[in-house]
């Protein structure tokens, strides 16, 4: 278990290195209370008291779901896109992140828990920090199980805040999805 | 019987019907009067460069693009296979699998789909193959509105244009083009200056379309056969809300997207977005399996000409193509015109490569004629695609239809009969005289006909002696000492000029033939030789480059030396590589040319790999610093690079300063020049102003073309620049070894 932590705290410095000069924001949190208090703070800057929840995050991690509203700020499990749709905070949870290209891989076959990493002004996503993998060459398993399901699956890499540099090659960010974007690691998440 | 003022009538309409693609000349007129376009592209291809290259020093460009080459050379091989598997499984997972095998059944799938649903607004992701097929134009005749979600391709709608570029549809715009469409056009109150605010504004004018649209449509950057998945790369977002808000969701994909694995994914991803925009990944990287739960998937898997080009072996690998714009972005004359010109629906170089089997020949005839052969987009292609032979062949069809040009006509004609080209050399010589006086260039400004040709450029004057005329052909030269100890002394070589060094440059033939001598060799100008037939080649006429092709290979053949080297670049590209692919289907004279290919060689190449020549072995002390131009042929098609730079820094000891942009062709382009001065022009200029921004007061090459461009640029401009051929330089220090006394 030490071993895997180190090993995964090596993988997250080089997520961090990838990720970070494309706008998004890497943290880390040791549980889910730590994680509480970092997303209540984010949900705080945002000038906000309420998250929009992807149902799968209220499903596998409660317990984080429980801290948060503990600290204040109003829970909304997302049930259909609207509820997600230009609101100021989404929660998500990763199947995994790739360090190779600073991208969280999510398994979001159901539109709710796709909305809130799509829809939102800001993208909160969680990934337990032994879902780290080093490269893409591990997701093609990875991609082969949820596309395997029965009835399919829809799956992303995401790799920073949407952006456009359509106009004169300038950067900007925030055009259809997400214009912030927080990948946060928790150690020990359920 | 039609009146003229119906006539009129119509062709103003179709004018303001920004359907209607307005015939090439122009289209190119437009561009050349708008001056931002211009600017707009060149900063998109810099910065691109920047990052693209940047991006791949962090993985092998070369090894990545050879196994995806591959693999879709095995997806074509087994084409029927991997479509059968990609709907099996895609239909498993309960999406609906269309066939559409031309344009209109591919619209008329999407029409029926509307219909059914009763959908009467679709919001549309980036893809080019509804572009192809003019999809949002049929389906607005048919009452369905087509709202394209990705800020580009949005803007260019709006406008009433069409994508200039197939990654980046609105680089050829700027900010001032976006408020004037967004303020004048749309009554959408934005600033001039702020791009951000523009972006949200157009932002939030598309956002709610996602909520109301019945039908969202995507295209595909793959389809995966192993799990029946589509692979979607967006930066925006809008890819995967047209994906997952509306009820049901229509891919539009040609068959050539097909990819077996999620692993072949992994490497198409690798290249990908290095090459379309100098990212790892774009932002979003999507694989769709199956619908959304409670909605409703379908794939329209188009061919529409895809089958045609697969059963042609010489266009077969534009299949390959995964649409990253690179081509485009290296581009010299797309940098200068834009899309809308260097292309047709599909631009760049695959635009040139593949509309004829989407659109017909007639639509690329002209636009395929501003390709001048540089070869960089071959370079920077992520599955090495011969696309500057490609295009070379599609010219070749054009010509074959339609003939070519009068002069061009009639200077074929001419060099391709060696009687008929010494005597029309002869006869320039003196009917030169008058406008030459004696001088190195024909100067003909003062004929207003010819301006467009001549007031940006002099034309050179013919020698009065030629190569041939200095040299006994078929003999050697008596055998010298070597200035410096080689291990090709006493070989052999035949001397290849090319036929403009033959008849204008001949001391740079001479050069190269004192370079050889002074390394101890012996050395001949072979008899028979005219031109190589690279001027036939790329203005299209395949016959005449042909017969060309094989008075060479005679000539040289019947030389019987070890080498055969050449000091233009430009010729032994042909010989080397071109020869090779004219003759596919001939084997006897593919053979011969495959074996004359492997002695031949240019100067730089030979002198550092074959006579390696030692650091320091020609220096002489302090030297003013030179600037090296890359010739597109020695850096693209030789892929000459090193070479060069080694005989003038470290053997001859003379300090080179790098031009900016030095990847950047110098305008030349054999014939380009002449049916596109403007744009050569341009490029000329910005060669000549790179070059002055080094502080050195010589351009080095290795290609007669550019040298006569360059010194033609230099004259016109007046402009305080020496052109030189590298082989002048060392044979000068050779010179000087050879009077200088060994201690």
């Amino acid at each position: 278990m030490e071993i895997d932590l180190e090993h995964s705290h090596l993988l997250i410095a080089q997520f961090a290195e990838r990720a970070t000069p494309l706008g998004s924001v890497v943290d880390r949190a040791a549980d889910s209370a730590g994680a509480a208090g970092s997303i209540a703070a984010l949900v705080k800057q945002a000038g906000a008291d309420v998250i929009s929840v992807a149902p799968v995050v209220s499903e596998r991690a409660p317990d984080l779901i429980a801290a948060l509203a503990a600290a204040g700020v109003t829970i909304q499990v997302i049930a259909t896109p609207e509820d997600a749709r230009d609101r100021p905070v989404g929660l998500s949870l990763a199947t995994g992140a790739i360090a190779e290209t600073g991208s969280v891989l999510l398994d979001e076959r159901q539109l709710a828990d796709r909305a809130a990493s799509l829809m939102t002004l800001h993208s909160i996503v969680l990934v337990a920090a032994s879902d780290i993998i080093p490269s893409l060459d591990s997701t093609p398993a990875l991609l082969r199980e949820i596309a395997g399901r029965s009835g399919g699956g829809y799956a992303s890499f995401v790799t920073g805040p949407s952006r456009t540099a359509d106009i004169e090659m300038s950067l900007t960010v925030g055009v259809q999805g997400p214009g912030q974007v927080t990948i946060l690691f928790v150690d020990s998440l359920t | 019987m039609v009146s003229a003022q119906e006539q009129h009538a119509r062709s103003q309409h179709e004018h303001d019907d920004p359907h209607v693609i307005q015939p090439f000349p122009e289209r190119y007129q437009t561009a050349l009067d708008n001056p931002r376009l211009a600017a707009n592209v060149t900063r998109y291809q810099r910065n691109w460069r920047v990052n693209r290259d940047t991006s791949f020093e962090e993985v092998e460009f070369e090894r990545l693009r050879t196994e995806f080459k591959a693999t879709k050379t095995r997806v074509q091989d087994r084409l029927d296979d991997y479509l059968a598997q990609f709907q099996k499984a895609a239909e498993e997972t309960g999406a609906i699998v269309h066939h559409a095998g031309n344009a209109r059944d591919a619209n008329r799938i999407a029409l029926e789909i509307c219909r059914a649903h009763e959908a009467k607004q679709i919001v549309k992701s980036k893809s080019m193959v509804t572009e192809e097929i003019e999809l949002n134009h049929f389906l607005e005749g048919q009452g369905i509105e087509c709202v394209e979600t990705d800020l580009g391709e949005w803007i260019v709608q709006k406008a009433g244009q069409r994508p200039s570029h197939i990654v980046g549809p609105a680089l050829h715009m700027g900010r001032q083009d976006v408020a004037e469409l967004l303020n004048d056009k749309l009554n959408v109150p934005v600033s001039q200056e702020d791009i951000p605010e523009q972006v949200h504004a157009i932002r939030d004018l598309i956002r709610p379309l996602f909520f109301t649209a019945g039908i969202g449509m995507t295209g595909a950057n793959a389809l995966i056969a192993e799990s029946g998945s589509v692979m979607m790369c967006t930066n925006e977002g809008n890819g995967r809300m047209a994906s997952s808000v509306p009820p049901v969701h229509i891919v539009m994909a040609g068959i050539e997207k097909l990819i077996p694995s999620f692993d072949d994914a992994v490497t198409q991803l690798r290249l990908l977005g290095r090459s379309g925009t100098g990212q790892r990944l774009t932002v979003y990287t999507t694989f769709i399996t199956g619908p959304t739960p409670g909605h409703e998937m379908h794939i329209i898997l188009v061919d529409n000409g895809r089958r045609k080009m697969r059963a042609m072996p010489e266009f077969r690998e534009a299949l390959h193509c995964i649409r990253c714009g690179a081509c485009a972005n290296v581009c010299p004359p797309y940098r200068e015109v834009g899309g809308h010109v260097f292309g047709y629906i599909y631009t760049g170089a695959i635009g040139l490569v593949v509309t004829q089997f989407h659109h017909g020949l007639d639509a690329i005839a002209k636009p395929q004629s501003m390709c001048l052969s540089c070869n960089a987009c071959e370079t920077v292609c992520p599955v090495n695609i011969p696309l500057p032979q490609q295009i070379i062949d599609v010219r070749k069809m054009v010509v074959a239809r339609k003939g070519l040009a009068g002069p061009k006509r009639v200077v074929v004609a001419i060099i391709q009969r060696p009687k008929a080209f010494s005597l029309a050399t002869r006869i320039g010589r003196r009917a030169q005289l008058p406008v030459t006086r004696g001088g190195k260039f024909v100067h003909l400004r003062g004929v207003p006909k010819l301006n467009r040709q001549t007031k940006w450029r002099s034309m050179p004057a013919l020698a009065t002696k030629t190569v041939m005329d200095r040299v006994a052909p078929g003999n050697f030269f008596p055998q010298q000492s070597a200035v410096v100890s080689n291990p090709v002394t006493g070989k052999t070589a035949a001397v290849f000029p090319g036929c403009i060094t033959d008849r204008v440059y001949p001391e740079q033939g001479m050069a190269v033939i004192d370079i050889l001598r002074g390394l101890g060799m012996r050395v001949m100008v072979p008899k028979g030789l005219n031109c190589c037939g690279l001027p036939s080649s790329n203005m299209g006429d395949d016959p005449a480059a042909k017969r060309m092709a094989k008075q060479t290979i005679q000539a040289l053949e019947r030389a019987q030396c070890e080498y055969i080297v050449s000091g233009s670049a430009s010729c032994v590209a042909m010989i080397m590589q071109d020869y090779i692919h004219l003759f596919r289907n001939d084997p006897g004279w593919q053979r011969r040319a495959i074996a004359l290919a492997g002695k031949v060689r240019d100067l730089t190449t030979f002198l550092v790999h074959d006579a390696q020549l030692q650091p320091g072995a020609l220096s002489a002390g302090e030297e003013e610093p030179i600037t090296y131009h890359d010739s597109c042929q020695g850096l693209n098609a030789l892929g000459l690079a090193a070479e060069p730079r080694y005989l003038l820094s470290d053997v001859l000891g003379i300090p080179v300063k790098e031009l900016a942009e030095n990847r950047l062709c110098c305008g030349f382009g054999g014939s380009f020049g002449f049916d596109f001065p403007e744009v050569s022009e341009r490029l000329m200029n910005a060669k000549l102003d790179n070059a002055a921004a080094t502080g050195a007061h010589t351009v080095v090459t290795d290609n007669q073309g550019c040298i006569m461009h360059l010194r033609g640029g230099c004259d016109a401009g007046k402009r305080p620049m020496t052109v030189s051929h590298i082989a002048e330089l060392i044979s000068a220090r050779m010179r000087q070894r050879q009077s200088t006394p060994i201690a």
